[in-house]
């Protein structure tokens, strides 16, 4: 099996991971690589500045179309990740694992506890 | 033409009550068919810089439903402020009765009391807001992103001009948050109508105020359109800042505002949202929901930081990258 270092800056050609449509071009090359069954490591390496809607666009996204256990089979991030990008990373992951494990707690909870008035 | 006088504007309750007694009187002007309207700040002695996003937000707004708005003033300190963050500028305010001249000798007395002030602690202000560090006042295009980040980078990275000394950790944060309060009004707002951002360093107080206004349909009206609840507008507020709630169908996300309340809480800063009717403040992790007697045109989100704060945002113990998933 054929591993592919993914560099997300670049993928976008830049070091500023801000915009949700720029996270969509690295959703689609990993998601390529999912499909042709590839190991694949993702570089957060050079990062400047991200934000979770970029992340959540480019890696959160995969749990809706990819199972738990392919992901986590064949996705490594490398080890040139800051700290505090990687924390980031993870809230996405939880948040995204969450909402495709079950969907309708986010869509439904709070309309029961705080009423819908129509 | 209606005259309306513009009081102090500070930043909480009674600062955005006096912003939308100006928006009545801009409303009763478009109502009445009176094209002209005639803003006095004369009788200001203060005004928060960071809320200018918010009067520019309401002044752009009727500006383009016909008004045709002028500055009326004798202060001639409030006028050289709004001019030196360059509101008047990107509004294309012009003074009501003269050619736009810059009161040079004001400006000079200013430098020099800012100047005094930076040097001299037993400086005692006369216009405390007037003379701390503003972050210029900006107006962006709905899908002016990249212009808009390289204002926020230039403006609040290590080394930028006026800038108290923050860790880069918590530069980082912040920014983050401006970021993910500009793509919050993209995607939410439901509106091409640009958006403004304009803030203010607080030297005494070691204290950072940033506000982004939006002039789209609102938190309130955003979750009824979106999944059909319907609630107050302070609950709805109150609602989008709740771990688990989202807007969005067939996709997850919906952190962004989450992660500035846990960033402001560490930080033990300030947040305040107003947006249709409602206002949310969270302070000392305290939060205050209020309403008003009129609605805002869209959503104003202000953070405020405590630039002295070296709390690390690290997570208590490291994060293996092979556990991410």
């Amino acid at each position: 099996m054929s591993t592919e270092l993914i560099k997300i800056t670049e993928i976008i050609g830049s070091y500023n991971c801000i915009n949700p449509e720029d996270g969509k071009k690295v959703f689609q090359v990993i998601a390529k690589a999912l499909h042709a069954k590839q190991q694949i490591i993702i570089s957060l390496g050079n990062i400047e500045d991200v934000t979770s809607r970029f992340l959540n666009s480019a890696i959160g996204q995969l749990y809706g179309e990819f199972s738990e256990e392919q992901i986590k089979a064949s996705l490594t991030v490398a080890d040139d990740a800051n700290q505090d990008d990687l924390a980031l990373l993870k809230r996405v992951v939880e948040r995204a694992k969450e909402y495709f494990n079950d969907p309708e707690p986010f869509e439904k909870a709070d309309k029961e506890i705080l009423g819908d008035d129509e | 033409m209606k005259h309306f006088v513009l009081n102090n504007v500070a930043t909480n309750y009674n600062g955005f009550k006096e912003l939308l007694r100006l928006k009545n009187a801009l409303e009763s002007a478009i109502k009445v068919d009176d094209k002209n309207f005639s803003l006095d700040i004369s009788k200001i002695t203060w005004f928060e810089g960071n809320m200018c996003a918010c009067l520019g937000g309401l002044l752009a707004y009727f500006k383009s439903q016909g008004l045709t708005i002028s500055i009326n003033s004798d202060n001639s300190e409030v006028e050289s402020y709004f001019r030196r963050n360059h509101f008047f500028h990107f509004l294309n305010l012009l003074k009501q009765d003269t050619t736009l001249k810059v009161d040079e000798e004001t400006l000079n007395k200013l430098l020099k009391l800012v100047s005094s002030y930076e040097n001299n602690t037993s400086y005692v202000e006369p216009f405390p807001s007037m003379n701390e560090t503003t972050i210029e006042f900006k107006k962006y295009k709905i899908n002016d992103l990249d212009d808009f980040q390289a204002y926020i980078k230039e403006s609040f990275s290590l080394g930028s001009k006026g800038l108290p000394s923050m860790t880069k950790e918590l530069l980082k944060h912040f920014r983050r948050s401006l970021l993910e309060i500009f793509l919050n009004s993209v995607e939410h707002a439901d509106t091409q109508r640009d958006i403004f951002a304009c803030g203010q360093f607080f030297p005494k107080k070691q204290q950072l105020d940033f506000c982004i206004t939006d002039l789209g349909i609102g938190i309130k009206n955003n979750i009824k359109r979106k999944i059909n609840l319907v609630l107050n507008p302070e609950e709805a507020i109150n609602w989008a800042m709740q771990k688990a709630n989202t807007t969005r169908k067939n996709e997850s996300g919906g952190l962004g505002l989450k992660l500035i309340r846990e960033f402001i809480e560490r930080n033990n800063g300030r947040i305040i949202i107003v947006s249709d009717a409602g206002y949310w403040e969270l302070k000392n992790k305290q939060i205050t929901k209020k309403c008003f007697d009129c609605s805002f045109p869209g959503t104003v989100v202000l953070i405020e930081i405590n630039t002295a704060d070296t709390n690390s945002y690290a997570l208590k113990s490291e994060i293996n990258p092979n556990s991410i998933f």
